[in-house]
């Protein structure tokens, strides 16, 4: 059953420069129960989806087309009232550098219980219970509930904004590069953490980041993102086995590994295009050197091409 | 290697040397006009301006009077049809005071001697306090011990207080002298925040990479800390102007100021001292409203440049 | 066999933590704690490990940003904690360092050309003195100007003249790090510090920047100090590892010989936790034990990584501190599970 759908979705910022095309044309499904990876670069536009289907994006983005239909309601037609109570319930979000998202003068307890009692009709006494529930969950110590965030670890602050993000039991979670600024050993535990959540609570997940290794580890589809466009979308063994897109291909030959011999990296020549002014056609032509007439004249579609295997390229 | 080799190797040709100084001015001008256009979305921000320029013409027009008919000389103008205090007329827009001394002249004259005092004031405080706050910060240890010990004590003495005991001790005190004593008493606030600023600047990667250059610490002040100082000290500047012209005007009112100079606490002073403080509103009101004024006019320009010195204040 | 660049003997770094009324200091953290260990001409030494452990650290003290509390630091037979003046300065020629933050690292206000020059402004002057072309200025300029063009085209930004009058904010991050690198060029030094300088760029700029280190080093025969909590980017880019625990140095030897058959337990840990890029893998990360820490009236008697160590033992733990010991040619390790 699908649980998200994102259909031809298109967001522009205002700047003094100019509008930034920051998202175009945009679509992808989510199955219940999944968990979706969105890789790549910065300025790709993941974490403005992410932001989008939270409905957090700030005040100069203008969403120019597209609909976000989340169990059978576009949220885009919805209004912030009714968004507030889709947000957190049934939506929730892990943000990036989330340890700085706890407020440093309340006591961490408080803070989870402001947002359990915000969104649901629980009274504090069983909202304390909840919040032992969810630190067991994510494997800290009830005790140290009390404590403020200035006494927590890194890790362990991320583990209490995922107890947060969990509390009202939502449907969906967006984690926004929740291990970025961990070190190796604890955003292992942080990932591990997330995986077994996940299966255990049966959560469809949306995972953004940069590391195409985390998400190949955590995710069981793969979409990348280029310049605000996805380029392929694929489950994660068929992606990793038979990328088909040139972008895709670069992107999954950039990555050193500890396992396997040390190959010669080939990254991608060039830069990522100002999305002021991005190129004509699909995106990703200035930097590849197959690239044909077609490629600069008309962008590519989205079309399948395997079993679930999407890809936007003129060349396949 | 001789002459002739080293111009055959010249790759950069005069024409461009000019191009680089005309782009530095040109980046500079640039920069300049992008901070206007954030200055001029604070309505506050204009209205000082307005009134600054006001004020300014005024002091410009300073010299006009008694170039027009020497009746009009603040200090020493007499006009013999009048005799003592008397209200507005066609000859005396704002009236005469005691003497029959013009007032609007003496108005004028007041918006110059506030210019005067209160920019070289604000000036001399600013490089004081610049200074010490950039060699505590930079230095730290035992000079920025000392000067911030030294800061503390400038900062509890009060500066009314002070300069009244200094001219009771010292006797008559000139406008200059005056000027000098407000700057010597009023440097410790801009140095403490000059000194924070400093102090994370200090630790910017590019002032470690001057010092692997091999730079001498003044050469690292001067080309990486110093104009990133600047706006800060320029904003300060405008908070001590304010507070120079209002303790000038305290002190002249007080009776402490320098009786050759007309300024407008010299105006009030006169008007207090010689009993027509509720009898002459039309002497008694210019002065007053204009030291009001000219102070909220910098205070309000130095609110909004705090909002392009510190971009975080900025609306969205 | 390769010369012996750098020597570095019992190198501690101690940082006052409490300091009484008269600012000396009672407590100190011990960011390094005795560290040795050798860098040779013309390789990439990585020195790996997580955040505390002291990397930077080391890096700041081997290019004379910082100073060492105790131990020497050789490089090229001198010591460089006792150099002051004339020679420190010219020590700087020879030792450079890159740093992490693209967007930190240049000075907003001055442009590429104002950045590259300053290191030559400061140094030419000594330089061109004994030059008898010095009286007429025009030399000096005219080297300085062909260096930074020079530089410039060595990191691969060309043409040379598009960039030399910009600033940093119209560079991306990638093209700032290579003016770093660029900068730190300029004077020709023989060891450079990379102080994590890919972990905040792009997946495919890490790459091209990687492969530039080492276009560069083979070009111009350098030597780098690679310090990284990425150990997949040091397995692409470094000969040799030194991991770093809590200031101490844990296993030092081959970059593919420690990948391959780590020995040291936190080694072990922390190749098991690194992600890898391939579905077919499954990992399994060695889970550290929680021992609590042996008391002892002397202070601690075991090394640092005892309370998370997978295979402690009281027994053979209690020992004191290990120490770094050959167990094979070339590798060190400190464990007292290891003679």
């Amino acid at each position: 059953m699908k649980i998200l759908e994102i259909k031809n979705l298109s967001i522009q910022y205002k700047i003094s420069e100019g509008n930034v095309q920051a998202v175009k044309n945009v679509s992808f499904d989510v199955e219940k129960g999944e968990s979706i990876g969105l890789v790549g670069e910065s300025g790709c536009g993941k974490t403005t989806i992410g932001m989008a289907i939270m409905g957090l994006l700030p005040q100069n983005a203008e969403i120019t087309n597209g609909q976000i239909i989340f169990d059978g309601e576009d949220l885009l037609t919805k209004t912030d009232e009714e968004m507030r109570k889709i947000r957190w319930k049934r939506i929730s979000m892990i943000f990036q550098a989330a340890m700085n998202a706890l407020n440093p003068v309340f006591r961490i307890e408080d803070q989870i219980i402001e947002a359990i009692m915000t969104h649901s009709d629980i009274n504090k006494v069983d909202a304390r219970k909840r919040v032992e529930e969810l630190y067991r969950l994510v494997g800290i110590d009830p005790i140290r509930a009390r404590d403020y965030p200035h006494e927590y670890s890194g890790g362990m602050r991320q583990r209490a904004i995922i107890a947060m993000a969990l509390a009202c039991n939502p449907d969906l979670i967006i984690a926004d590069e929740p291990t970025t600024a961990l070190d190796v050993l604890v955003q292992d535990q942080i990932i591990s953490e997330i995986i077994k959540l996940q299966e255990k609570l049966e959560m469809t997940m949306i995972y953004i980041s940069h590391d195409i290794s985390v998400i190949i580890e955590t995710c069981n589809m793969l979409g990348v993102l280029y310049a605000g466009t996805l380029v392929e979308y694929a489950p994660t063994s068929e992606l990793v086995s038979n990328p088909l897109h040139p972008y895709t291909k670069g992107l999954l030959g950039s990555y050193p590994s500890i396992k396997g011999e040390i190959k010669k990296l080939n990254p991608i020549p060039g830069e990522p295009p100002d999305l002021i002014d991005p190129p004509s056609g699909c995106r990703f032509h200035p930097r590849n050197p197959l690239k044909e007439k077609v490629c600069i004249e008309k962008e590519p579609e989205l079309r399948l091409i395997d079993d679930r295997h999407y890809v936007a390229c003129h060349l396949v | 290697m001789n002459r002739e080799e080293l111009n055959k190797n010249r790759k950069l040709e005069r024409s461009e040397y000019l191009n680089f100084f005309t782009r530095k001015r040109f980046f500079f001008l640039k920069r300049l006009y992008s901070n206007w256009l954030i200055f001029k979305k604070n309505k506050m921000g204009l209205l000082g301006v307005v009134l600054l320029i006001l004020f300014g013409l005024m002091a410009l027009a300073s010299f006009l009077p008694p170039l027009i008919n020497p009746m009009y000389q603040p200090m020493i103008g007499v006009d013999p049809m009048i005799l003592g205090t008397e209200g507005p007329s066609s000859t005396h827009w704002l009236g005469t005071d005691f003497m029959g001394r013009d007032i609007f002249s003496q108005l004028l004259m007041g918006a110059r001697i506030a210019f005067m005092i209160g920019i070289s004031a604000a000036l001399m405080t600013v490089a004081i306090g610049t200074t010490f706050g950039l060699l505590a910060g930079y230095f730290g240890k035992t000079v920025d011990f000392l000067l911030m010990r030294f800061a503390d004590i400038i900062l509890v003495l009060p500066d009314l207080l002070v300069i009244i005991i200094l001219s009771a001790v010292i006797g008559k005190l000139s406008i200059w002298n005056i000027v000098v004593v407000i700057a010597l008493l009023g440097w410790a606030g801009t140095a403490r925040v000059i000194r924070s600023q400093v102090l994370t600047l200090k630790e910017r990667p590019y002032v470690d990479a001057a010092k692997l250059a091999g730079s001498h610490p003044f050469g690292v002040i001067h080309r990486h800390i110093v104009p990133n100082i600047i706006p800060l000290s320029l904003l300060y500047m405008t908070f001590r102007v304010t507070s120079a012209i209002l303790v000038e005007a305290a002190l002249s009112f007080l009776g402490f100021g320098d009786t050759s100079t007309v300024s407008w606490g010299m105006m009030l002073q006169w008007c207090w001292k010689t009993g027509n403080m509720f009898r002459a509103p039309y002497w008694l009101l210019p002065p007053g409203i204009s030291i009001s004024l000219i102070t909220l006019s910098f205070y309000l320009i130095g609110r909004a440049m705090d909002e392009i010195v510190n971009p975080r204040l900025r609306e969205r | 066999m390769a010369e012996t660049l750098i020597k570095i003997n019992n190198l501690s770094k101690l940082y006052p933590l409490k300091k009484n009324l008269f600012r000396k200091a009672k407590e100190w953290l011990p960011a390094l704690h005795n560290i040795s260990f050798d860098i040779n001409e013309g390789e990439v030494f990585g020195l790996v490990g997580e955040s505390g452990s002291g990397k930077s650290t080391c890096g700041k003290i081997l290019v004379r940003l910082e100073k060492a509390t105790s131990g020497q630091v050789f490089f090229e037979g001198t010591e460089i904690n006792s150099l002051k003046g004339r020679d420190l300065k010219a020590f700087r020629k020879k030792a450079q360092m890159i740093f992490q933050d693209p967007y930190e690292s240049l000075n907003p206000r001055r442009t590429v050309f104002d950045t590259l020059i300053e290191p030559l402004n400061v140094h030419t002057v000594y330089e061109e003195l004994a030059e008898p072309l010095k009286a007429q200025h025009i030399g000096s300029r005219d080297y300085r100007e062909r260096k930074i063009q020079e530089v410039l085209e060595k990191v691969e930004l060309k043409p040379a003249e598009d960039f030399l009058y910009r600033y940093p904010h119209e560079l991306s991050g990638g093209q700032r790090q290579r003016i770093s690198i660029a900068r730190a060029l300029v004077l020709d030094p023989k060891f450079i510090v990379a102080d994590e300088p890919i972990s905040m760029l792009d997946a495919s700029v890490r790459a091209s920047f990687m492969n530039l280190m080492l276009k560069l080093k083979k070009d111009f025969n350098l030597t780098y100090l690679f310090i990284s909590h990425d150990l997949a980017s040091a397995r692409y880019i470094c000969d040799r590892l030194g991991v770093l625990f809590q200031g101490e140095i844990v296993e030092i030897g081959p970059t593919e010989m420690i990948i391959q058959d780590p020995k040291h337990p936190y080694t072990k840990m922390l190749l098991s936790a690194v992600p890898v890029a391939d579905p077919k893998i499954k990992r399994k990360r060695l889970e550290g034990a929680k021992m609590a820490p042996i008391e002892h009236s002397t202070g601690c008697v075991t090394c640092k990584f005892y309370t998370r160590c997978p295979i402690a033992s009281k027994e053979k733990c209690g020992e004191g501190k290990p120490e770094l010991v050959s167990v094979e040619d070339g590798r060190f390790v400190s464990c007292h599970h290891i003679k």
